[in-house]
């Protein structure tokens, strides 16, 4: 496959006869690399545009106050958000689901502990506008005090903080597996050259400009880096598949980001076995007219 | 063509192998380049060819300073000068075809033209069945005129051959001196590295003699020697101006 004729038998090296196993672990490592950056970034932006359309209003119970008192405040109170520039919906939350959302800290049976249960409101806000939430604290305040206003900025920050520190060790992987590719190329360049120094002499020493000499190196990594690439992108593939398949199960880890791969994210990926073949051959080409203007011919 | 004025040879920083040698070689001139093993005729060669720098001197080839020629020069140099080494310097990897197209095709010639010349000069030196043999089957005399044939398939202006009847039989030895008498009839400047005597009394060529890292040139033609270098002024101006009455010619 791929063969080229050269004047200097570099297929012969046994330094060389791992090369495209080699590209090809760096390709499948920097392919998932890859990946994860590209989901968490995805991820990670539609979080943030989900989370920056909504706000949690808390109304939380007043003591000795009945149903209907009750019902009243959680009416004006809504009225308020509804009159709030640049919200687009509202919704109280029914008990049950209150419930829920307390049962991490309050257990199944929160009934039982007397505790009065706060009033829950889901506002959905227009894209791009952001209500003016200290004035609107301000309003609430006078129809049910101790109404709190939760815009999830501080989780967001934190949660939007670790996706991003995952998203950059995930590029400075991908970074560092192509110098790592750079590097192998370069030394098994240098080594070939040193094994055949005599057949380089010799053409040298026939009118070869370094340069035709450069070319030859340049093929056979050329070959080696396709059939690297070739390896490296079909088990990058058949891992994603697999990632995706038990995604769809609900069984892998970060199945939220997995489910979130779209189809034009190949494209990105793709780039990735082309960038490790032209890594490999300018790697090359810059190694070995290196050393050539070290040689004596 | 190819000039050498009080040039010498040093190996690391051993003694001087070649010192205070001066000479012209003409274009169209053929040379006996004679002198016992070891007397640095390989060296001389060498400086020649670009595969080694003075010590001190100058040397010019076709007209240029070799000392401020780029390492991208190199190249275009080369392509002139044939070069018929020692031990062969043949690639043992590829056929004994491919070993003489390599000049070929490092010059960018097409495949079709290399693949009707190199059969060719392959045939005229005997080769003919050989074609696809690889170096390590063949035998010294057959490696060697694989060698030739390499050496002269480009037709170059300058040809250097290192003990080139080294391996074969006198008569294939004297036959090999009539391919280089031919091409030097061509035009080619021919230089032949040789310690065989009895060879080279043969021919009326001039000799260029080293002896105790010194060359001395003798024209048998005219029966006279003369010393080159520093040592010989007068017999270097002698020997110059024969080059350029040759070169005028």
């Amino acid at each position: 496959m791929l063969r080229f004729r050269t004047d200097l038998p570099l297929d012969r090296d046994t330094t060389a006869r791992f090369l495209p196993w080699i590209i090809g672990f760096m390709v499948y490592l920097a392919m998932i690399a890859a990946t994860v950056a590209l989901l968490v970034d995805h991820v990670t932006q539609r979080w943030q545009r989900d989370l920056s359309g909504q706000l949690t209003v808390e109304l939380p119970g007043i003591a000795g106050e009945d149903a209907a008192q009750r019902q009243q405040r959680v009416d004006a109170a809504m009225e308020e958000i509804t009159d709030t520039n640049g919200v687009v919906g509202t919704r109280l939350l029914d008990e049950t689901e209150v419930k829920r959302l307390l049962q991490p800290w309050l257990g199944d049976q929160a009934d039982q502990l007397g505790v009065t249960l706060p009033d829950l409101v889901a506002v959905s806000l227009q894209p791009g506008i952001r209500p003016n939430l200290s004035e609107l604290a301000e309003r609430l305040q006078n129809v049910s005090p101790g109404a709190a206003i939760d815009d999830h900025a501080q989780f967001n920050a934190g949660a939007l903080n670790f996706l991003r520190t995952i998203e950059v060790l995930a590029l400075s992987l991908l970074a560092l597996v192509l110098v790592a590719t750079a590097g192998v190329v370069a030394f098994v360049a240098r080594a070939g050259l040193s094994i055949h120094r005599r057949i380089v002499e010799i053409v040298h020493l026939v009118g070869a400009h370094d340069s035709y000499v450069a070319r030859q190196f340049q093929a056979q990594a050329f070959r080696y880096g396709f059939m690297g690439a070739f390896i490296g992108s079909l088990l990058a593939a058949a891992t994603l598949l697999s990632a995706g398949v038990f995604a769809a199960r609900g069984a892998a880890p970060m199945s939220a980001a997995v489910k979130a791969f779209e189809p034009w994210m190949v494209w990105p990926l793709a780039l990735i076995p082309l960038a490790a073949v032209l890594i490999a051959m300018i790697t090359v080409r810059i190694a070995v007219l290196q050393a050539l203007r070290r040689m004596a011919y | 063509m190819v000039l050498f004025d009080g040039v010498a040879v040093r190996y690391a920083a051993g003694p001087e192998v070649l010192r205070g040698i001066s000479f012209t070689l003409a274009p169209g001139s053929f040379h006996f380049l004679v002198g016992p093993s070891g007397a640095g005729k390989s060296s001389l060669l060498k400086l020649i060819y670009l595969g080694l720098r003075p010590a001190a001197g100058r040397v010019e080839l076709f007209g240029r300073d070799v000392s401020v020629l780029r390492r991208s020069d190199y190249p275009a140099m080369r392509r002139r000068i044939g070069v018929v080494f020692q031990d062969f310097r043949l690639i043992e990897h590829l056929s004994a075809m491919d070993n003489v197209a390599l000049p070929l095709r490092i010059a960018g010639v097409r495949e079709t033209d290399i693949k009707r010349h190199v059969p060719e000069l392959l045939s005229w030196v005997g080769l003919k069945h050989h074609l696809d043999a690889l170096p390590a089957t063949l035998s010294g005399g057959q490696q060697q005129r694989v060698a030739i044939a390499r050496a002269v398939i480009s037709r170059p202006s300058l040809l250097l051959a290192d003990e080139p009847t080294g391996n074969v039989d006198d008569q294939i030895g004297v036959r090999l001196m009539y391919l280089f008498e031919e091409l030097n009839k061509m035009g080619t400047t021919v230089v032949v590295a040789t310690h065989n005597e009895g060879l080279v009394g043969r021919f009326t060529h001039r000799q260029l003699r080293i002896t105790q890292g010194t060359v001395k040139l003798v024209d048998p033609g005219a029966q006279a020697g003369a010393e080159t270098g520093a040592a010989d002024e007068h017999s270097e101006a002698s020997y110059a101006a024969e080059a350029e009455r040759q070169e005028s010619a």
